[in-house]
Formats: C-alpha cells, sequence, structure tokens
C-alpha cells in the first residue's frame, strides 16, 4: 500500500508542478485584488507540500487487498473505454448495446444468450426512456 | 426575512399535496432505498446520474426526487448491514457490529425494525431542528458579505480536512487537488484561460458532475466487483413482516438511544465535513458509555442499532442546514445537490428563504412526508428490498455503469464529460486504495471557485487590503475558529502528529 501511496503522491505532486507552471505567466496581482494566476500557484504549491509529505511519509500498511476478482473490475474499465472510443463509429445505441453484452458475459459471467438477450432489452429500456420520454438524443455513429 | 416558520411551512406541505410531487417523493426514496440497499451506486452519483433526467422540470419536483435518494440511501444502506453483514453505506458500517449479530440470533427483522423507527423519529427531529434553525441562520447570514462568504469557506475547508478521516495530510492533498482543478477554465474576472493548455474542451471548467460519477459511481462500481460481497449464498436473511414490529419492553429500551443519536447526529450533520458516518461512529460510542451492559456491543445489542442508524439520518437533516441558509455543502452529496439547485436556477443561500420560499419550503415539507414514505418502506418492503439484492447482484455492475454513461452524456451532450468519467473513476480507485479520501476532492471542486471569487470580491471592495478578512468581526471569528480546528491538533498531540493523524 506504501509504494501505491508513493506513486500516487507523487503523481500529484507533479499535477502540483504542471499547475505552477501553466499558471506561471498569469498575473499574480490585479487592480485591488489578486490576479488570475494567484488562485492556481496557492493550490498548487499546497498539494505539492502535501504530496511530498505524503511521498516520504505513506501512512498505509500491509498489502494492498486487490480483491479476488481485480481483472474482471480491469475489464469493465477496458469496455468503458472501448464505449467511449467506439461512439463516434457504431453510435451511443450501439456502443451501449456491446458493451451490456460484453459486460453481461464477460464480467457478470452470464451465458452468452442470455447476456444477448438482457442487453437488448436493456438498452431497449434506455432508448425508450431517454430518447422518447425525455427526448435526450443519443448520438449517431460514422457506420451506425 | 420575519414571517411566520409554521405558516410558511404549511405553504411547503399545501404545495407538496399535488400527486406530481407525492410520486415524485415516493419514487425518490424509493430509489434512494436502492441506492442504499445495492452496493455499487452511491446517493451523490445516484443524483448525478438523476439530474439531467429532472432538465426543465420544475425546480421543486427535481429537488424533491433528488433529496428523496439521499435521505432513502441512509435507510436503505441499514438493510444490507444487518441481513447480510455489508453495509450500502459508510454510515452504515457501525450497524453491522450489532445488527449482524442479532440477524444471526433471528432478530435481524427486528434490528431492521428498530432501525426504520429510529430513523424516522431521530430523521424527524433532525427536520424540526431544520425549521427552527434555517431561518435564524439564513437571516443573520444576509449580513455576509464577500468576506465573510470567504471565511465560511475557509471553516468549510478546515473542518473538512479535520474531520473526514484518517490521515489530515491526505485529506488536505485530496482538497488541494480538487481546489486546482477547479481553477480550470476561463478566469471569470479576466477572461484569461487558467491551466487549458489550449484544449477548447477545457475552457468551460471541469464540470463536477462527471468527476462525481466517475468517483462515486463508477469507481464504486469497480470495487464491488473486484471484492463482491458473499451473500449470493445467504440463507439467513429471510424473515416475516410481523418480526419487524419491536415489542413495547424493546421498544422502551431503545427510545433513549434513537433520541441522543438524533440529537447528536443532527448537529454533526450539521458540520461540514463530519456528517453520517461520523455521527454513527460517535452515536455508537456514547451507546456503549451509557449503557448498563456494554459487554453486549458487538454481540447482538439493540441500541447499538437503534442508536447509530438514528444518528445518520439525523445527520442527513443537519447537513441542510448549511446547504440551505449559507449555500455550503457539507458532503459530496450535498455538493451535488448544490450543482443541482445552481443548475435549476436557484442560488443557494441566505435570499433562498426570502426569493423562493415555495421551493424551499415545498423541500423540507417534502422530507417531512419521506421519511413517513420511508419508515413504510423500510418494514414492509425489506423482503423485496433483499430479494431485489439477490436477483441484481450479477447484473448491477453494467446497469449501473450504461445508467452513469448516459447520465454524464446528457448533462452536456459531450464526450469530454465521458472522458473525465473515465479519468476520476480511476482516480477515485487509486484513491481508495491508498487510502485518499475523495469526498474533499468534489467538495473543494464545487466551492472553490465560489472561495475565489469571495476573496476577490472582497480585496477589490477593501481597496486590496487583506486586513479586510480581519477587521469584519464575523469573518474573524471564522477564521480564527478555522486556525484553531488546524492548531488544536497539533498542540494537543504534538510534532509528527501531521503523519499519525
Amino acid at each position: 500500500m506504501r509504494t501505491l501511496e508513493r506513486c500516487l503522491a507523487l503523481a500529484l505532486l507533479l499535477v502540483g508542478a504542471i499547475g505552477i507552471h501553466g499558471a506561471s505567466g498569469l498575473s499574480l496581482w490585479d487592480e485591488y485584488t489578486v490576479g488570475p494566476g494567484a488562485a492556481p500557484i496557492t493550490y498548487g504549491a499546497i498539494l505539492m507540500v502535501c504530496a511530498a509529505v505524503v511521498a516520504v511519509k505513506p501512512s498505509g500498511g500491509g498489502p494492498i487487498d486487490w480483491g479476488p476478482y481485480f481483472p474482471r473490475a480491469i475489464s469493465l474499465l477496458v469496455l468503458a473505454a472501448g464505449l467511449a472510443f467506439s461512439i463516434d463509429y457504431i453510435g451511443f445505441t450501439g456502443g451501449l448495446f456491446a458493451f451490456s453484452f460484453a459486460g453481461l458475459a464477460f464480467v457478470a459471467r452470464l451465458p452468452p444468450l442470455k447476456a444477448l438477450a438482457l442487453a437488448a432489452i436493456w438498452v431497449a429500456l434506455l432508448y425508450f426512456v431517454f430518447v422518447h420520454l425525455l427526448n435526450i438524443p443519443f448520438p449517431r455513429g460514422l457506420w451506425i | 426575512m420575519e414571517y411566520d416558520v409554521l405558516s410558511a411551512l404549511g405553504g411547503g406541505f399545501a404545495r407538496m399535496m399535488d400527486w406530481r410531487m407525492l410520486a415524485a417523493c415516493l419514487a425518490g426514496t424509493f430509489a434512494g432505498t436502492l441506492v442504499g440497499v445495492l452496493p455499487g451506486l452511491g446517493p451523490s452519483a445516484a443524483i448525478a446520474v438523476l439530474l439531467p433526467v429532472t432538465y426543465g422540470a420544475d425546480p421543486l419536483f427535481a429537488l424533491v426526487a433528488m433529496s428523496g435518494v439521499y435521505v432513502g440511501a441512509m435507510y436503505g444502506g441499514t438493510i444490507t448491514s444487518v441481513m447480510l453483514n455489508v453495509p450500502g453505506e459508510s454510515a452504515s458500517v457501525v450497524t453491522t457490529f450489532d445488527g449482524y449479530p442479532l440477524a444471526k440470533q433471528g432478530k435481524g427483522a427486528l434490528a431492521l425494525g428498530l432501525a426504520a423507527i429510529g430513523s424516522f423519529l431521530a430523521g424527524t427531529l433532525g427536520l424540526v431542528f431544520l425549521t427552527i434553525v434555517a431561518i435564524p441562520l439564513a437571516s443573520f447570514a444576509l449580513k455576509f458579505g464577500p468576506a465573510e462568504y470567504f471565511a465560511v469557506m475557509i471553516l468549510a475547508f478546515t473542518l473538512i480536512a479535520a474531520l473526514t478521516g484518517g490521515s489530515v495530510v491526505k485529506a488536505t492533498m485530496a482538497l488541494a487537488f480538487g481546489l486546482l482543478i477547479g481553477t480550470v477554465g476561463q478566469d471569470i474576472v479576466s477572461g484569461f484561460p487558467r491551466l487549458t493548455f489550449g484544449s477548447m474542451d477545457l475552457l468551460d471548467g471541469i464540470n463536477f458532475l462527471p468527476a462525481v460519477v466517475g468517483m462515486f459511481g463508477l469507481a464504486e462500481v469497480l470495487q464491488d466487483i473486484s471484492n463482491p460481497s458473499s451473500f449470493l449464498t445467504d440463507k439467513k436473511s429471510r424473515f416475516r413482516l410481523r418480526e419487524v414490529i419491536p415489542t413495547r419492553a424493546e421498544f422502551r429500551e431503545t427510545i433513549g438511544a434513537m433520541f441522543r443519536g438524533g440529537f447528536l447526529g443532527f448537529f454533526i450533520g450539521v458540520l461540514p465535513g463530519a456528517g453520517a458516518t461520523i455521527a454513527s461512529f460517535l452515536s455508537y460510542g456514547i451507546e456503549k458509555r451509557v449503557s448498563k451492559h456494554p459487554e453486549q456491543f458487538g454481540k447482538g445489542a439493540l441500541c447499538g442499532v437503534a442508536g447509530p442508524e438514528s444518528a445518520n439520518n439525523a445527520a442527513s437533516s443537519g447537513a441542510f442546514v448549511p446547504l440551505l441558509s449559507l449555500g455550503i455543502p457539507g458532503s459530496s452529496t450535498t455538493a451535488v445537490l448544490l450543482g443541482a439547485l445552481v443548475l435549476l436556477g436557484i442560488q443557494p443561500g441566505p435570499r433562498l428563504f426570502a426569493e423562493h420560499p415555495d421551493v424551499v419550503w415545498g423541500l423540507i415539507a417534502s422530507l417531512y412526508i419521506g421519511n413517513v414514505m420511508l419508515l413504510i418502506q423500510n418494514t414492509v418492503m425489506v423482503p423485496f428490498f433483499v430479494w431485489l439484492l439477490r436477483v441484481a447482484q450479477k447484473v448491477l455492475p453494467v446497469v449501473v455503469a450504461t445508467l452513469c454513461f448516459i447520465g454524464v452524456y446528457s448533462i452536456n451532450n459531450s464526450m469530454t464529460d465521458i472522458w473525465i468519467m473515465l479519468a476520476f473513476t480511476v482516480l477515485g480507485c487509486l484513491f481508495k486504495y491508498a487510502d485518499i479520501p475523495a469526498s474533499p476532492v468534489i467538495i473543494a471542486l464545487v466551492l472553490g471557485p465560489m472561495a475565489e471569487a469571495s476573496f476577490r470580491q472582497a480585496l477589490v471592495i477593501s481597496s486590496g487590503s487583506p486586513l479586510v478578512f480581519l477587521t469584519h468581526p464575523i469573518s474573524a471569528v471564522l477564521l480564527l475558529i478555522s486556525a484553531l480546528t488546524l492548531i488544536y491538533p497539533l498542540l494537543r498531540r504534538g510534532p509528527g502528529m501531521a503523519e499519525a493523524a
């Protein structure tokens, strides 16, 4: 756990540094008040100090309990990223169907036919509620 | 702002006597109970997902539904804590200490009955306090200028850092991260782009809703997939409905715990950063201390369930006090509610009671009505919720994930928001594994721009003198309290506390 804490603290230290660097071109003081650069530089500095403390002296002990099904969680995250990528090509409805089917088949470990049927019903329900009842348009893709 | 509180509340009840409002309240509380029962979707993410659905609706209708989700989740979390030893919400963790042993003794239904009754009594007590306190506090807050508002927000930040739990340094780090990303976008005063690095998508800033859904929705789903609860084969969670009602002796034994929890929970709930989880733990500690049989705690003490459950529900009522009176959220859930109010065209804060009395009193009235609905749902419908939990556990992650996608996309019809949500999902998971609190990030993301605006306005008004924060008495006192909040633990524990805290 300490290693993860250290890595995360170092990443946040970098975020703080990027924040300070990004705001360094902005003025710190305008007429009668602080300029647009003051807040990001202050927050970035606080973030860097705290992250440095955590990186030097992490408080966690013992190994991280990733859980017995951690790979499945990663699978769902990959599927979610895949859905975000695929929307431009197969549209939101197609992407949601593919995501639901893959999620039910590979993460929930349902039989393929059951997963297919459930995914179809679920996406049809979502389409009906959001597109027809709430008038929220689902974007179309290049192919569908 | 002088008017009769009772007649104003009466007006709120009159506004609620519309079938659509009652339906919104019923649907919100039911959905909230589901959110509490089913692991994977916290109340803040659920409200964030619900928000786009309510665009264009009557603001009160939307707020009634969202508040129903918030209070309903507090009730629902109890069911899995008692029956399955799996807390649905962090505020219900302490309920597992005695609730699950009671379930193993065959008294699970009784524990749930006492929790529901305690939640109802304490929740109503908290609402009475909210009704009494909100107007005087809002009237007082009308005297606030930018300096006072900035001081209130600094107090909120220090309390969040000190009371969120775990390491103060980690909480401050999360807070600073939220504040920093809150500055991304066009500066409201000068119009300069800040930290956008040339991206047009970031000019409008980072919307907090995708961040909430990522950190508290999808990240929770992933955690739940990694560490699924082992209740699918548990058969102990079946009982008859009549077992839910406590006997007169059992009620008499626990009524004190319910009221103690109610009082404590309300006052803890008012404090930013403290909230329902701390209230429930404190209540458990107090009940153990005042009990004639402290040895029974951890083995199935009725007061060990009634007290904390009452406290966490009263805390959710208390959390509405700073939100409605000052426009300051104390938790990630109330931060989402604050964002919802703004998106619905209502500015929370001291003028809320004067400018939108129908909405605010309608909302408070809906909380009273919602409490009654929740009492019925959480006694009569418990077997249904447990059944649903068994049936839906496998497909739940996919269902929640698709709802998160649609909810976030519908906010601005933007794919950037989807990517922001995914980034915060990864961050939320890493924060959880590294034991870094996530709620300060969200609160800072919401409050940070407001704090900066107040700070800059106060300086402009005082012609650039930073002494403005010390010459205004209210601001000076609030800043002093903030300083003491940070310094006191250091003085008490000595150097080196920072790491130990």
